[in-house]
């Protein structure tokens, strides 16, 4: 009888060694085929937190009909972390010439580009002494105001009268009738013999004072021009083109304080030693008449647009 | 009898041509003074035509209902000198246009004044011609008014 129930006992311990193998068999092959299944939808897979629980198609799988594609249920949510902030693109203003407005540098002069044509100074204003008058008179520009005068400097600005339609009105009087768009200054050349810091200041105020009656308007410093090295010689130490590039130097420094366009128009008329070409001038300051159409093809090639856009920049 | 005839048409002929031209002003060729004038000697730079007669007018404050036409030569800024020729639109206009050209020359005179002192004596001396009957204004700031020709050397000065 003991025997009988010790042997009875051995089967049946066999017969559960035989199971328990054939279950980890089963368990092996289960795993193998999850291994080697893992986009199966019946088959949950641990999503990693934030990553799209949905299987993406792809053109080895076919994406499935939505009656044969139950719907997944990720096993993780995704952390409820807040949305990410968009960071805003900064707005770009592109001029004319593809140049961005935003990324302008005041404190380089306006570099050359595709010439713009005569309506670029539809609402235009010029200020400035005789080379301004002799511009007003001989460049060709048409339909824009000039506020000139031969003795005009930053010294007396404020209180110089000039030929407005025909009526002799204090300038800054003249300026303040009409708001404009763009404004040229070209102012200097009656200052070469006041100090550079005089010429600074006083130059910066006038930028102010300008921008004070006409708010919307781009300003525009135009470097002094060359003078012919005869005139150098003839008038004077202090009258010569180092002392003009000096002072365009402040003219530039004030270009990028007050956030001015400069114009090099010092550039424009300069021959290959920095001087005014003897042809070019009558008395080696002034420009003969064909010079002021010159001056123009330079504004016109070294033009700035949009320049609303550019005050829109300046604000952020 | 027949050459005689011919004889006092064509003498009749040549009268009336020579009345005729004799009626034209002295000033109606406003091209031809302005270019006698610019070749004698008289300004010390190349005066250069001002094409914006719009702006002209509007600095010299004329009204366009009393000019009939215009031609302005200016110095383009190294000195004052000047010839312009404005012709009235009717002879009732040619006080207003004279007294604009003499107007000028004050307000050049006003702005040379302390920034350039050479340029006053040639303001001092500046002509205003009046000429009634081809309504003709011309006003001349020269360097050297000797050198003018005589039409209009011996002109009235526009500051007298």
């Amino acid at each position: 009888m003991n025997r009988s129930k010790r042997r009875a006992r051995l089967g049946l311990g066999i017969v559960l060694y035989i199971l328990l193998g054939l279950l980890a068999i089963a368990a092996i092959f289960i795993f193998i085929y999850v291994l080697r299944h893992p986009s199966d939808p019946t088959t949950p897979i641990a999503v990693p937190s934030g990553a799209s629980a949905s299987p993406s198609p792809s053109s080895e799988s076919p994406s499935p009909t939505a009656e044969e594609t139950p719907e997944p249920t990720p096993t993780v949510e995704p952390s409820p972390t807040e949305p990410p902030t968009p960071t805003p693109e900064p707005a770009r203003f592109i001029d004319g010439f593809g140049r961005d407005v935003l990324d302008f540098d005041y404190g380089q002069p306006v570099p050359e580009a595709e010439p713009v044509g005569d309506d670029f100074f539809t609402d235009t204003a010029f200020i400035g002494n005789s080379l301004t008058e002799g511009f007003m008179l001989y460049s060709g520009l048409t339909g824009v105001d000039g506020f000139a005068a031969k003795s005009v400097s930053v010294r007396n600005i404020e209180t110089v009268h000039v030929v407005f339609n025909g009526d002799v009105i204090n300038l800054m009087d003249a300026l303040a009738l009409k708001q404009y768009g763009k404004i040229f200054i070209f102012l200097g050349i009656n200052e070469i013999s006041m100090k550079i810091a005089e010429i600074h200041d006083a130059y910066g105020q006038v930028i102010d004072d300008i921008q004070a009656l006409q708010p919307d308007a781009s300003i525009y410093i135009q470097a002094i021009t060359p003078v012919t090295a005869a005139a150098a010689k003839d008038k004077g130490a202090i009258f010569n083109n180092d002392r003009i590039r000096e002072i365009n130097a402040q003219l530039l420094l004030l270009s990028w304080e007050k956030k001015c366009f400069y114009i090099d128009t010092f550039e424009a008329f300069a021959d290959e030693r920095g001087n005014l070409p003897a042809i070019a001038s009558f008395d080696g300051v002034h420009l003969t008449a064909n010079y002021y159409k010159t001056w123009l093809a330079y504004l016109k090639s070294h033009a700035i647009d949009k320049t609303d856009y550019g005050r829109k920049a300046d604000l952020q | 009898m027949n050459r005689l005839r011919k004889a006092i048409l064509t003498a009749l002929a040549l009268a009336l041509i020579l009345t005729l031209s004799s009626c034209a002003g002295k000033f109606d060729d406003p091209q031809k003074i302005i270019d006698d004038a610019l070749a004698s000697g008289a300004f010390s730079e190349t005066l250069e035509p001002v094409e914006n007669a719009e702006l002209m007018y509007s600095n010299f404050g004329l009204n366009s209902s009393m000019v009939e036409s215009a031609i302005f030569y200016m110095s383009s800024g190294a000195t004052s000198e000047t010839i312009v020729y404005l012709k009235a639109k009717a002879s009732e206009s040619m006080y207003s246009v004279a007294l604009v050209a003499k107007a000028r020359v004050v307000t050049l005179k006003n702005s040379e004044s302390g920034y350039r002192p050479e340029e006053i004596p040639k303001l001092d001396n500046a002509r205003v011609i009046e000429d009634s009957k081809s309504r003709v204004v011309i006003l001349i700031v020269a360097n050297d008014y000797s050198k003018l020709p005589e039409v209009l050397r011996d002109a009235p000065l526009a500051l007298e």
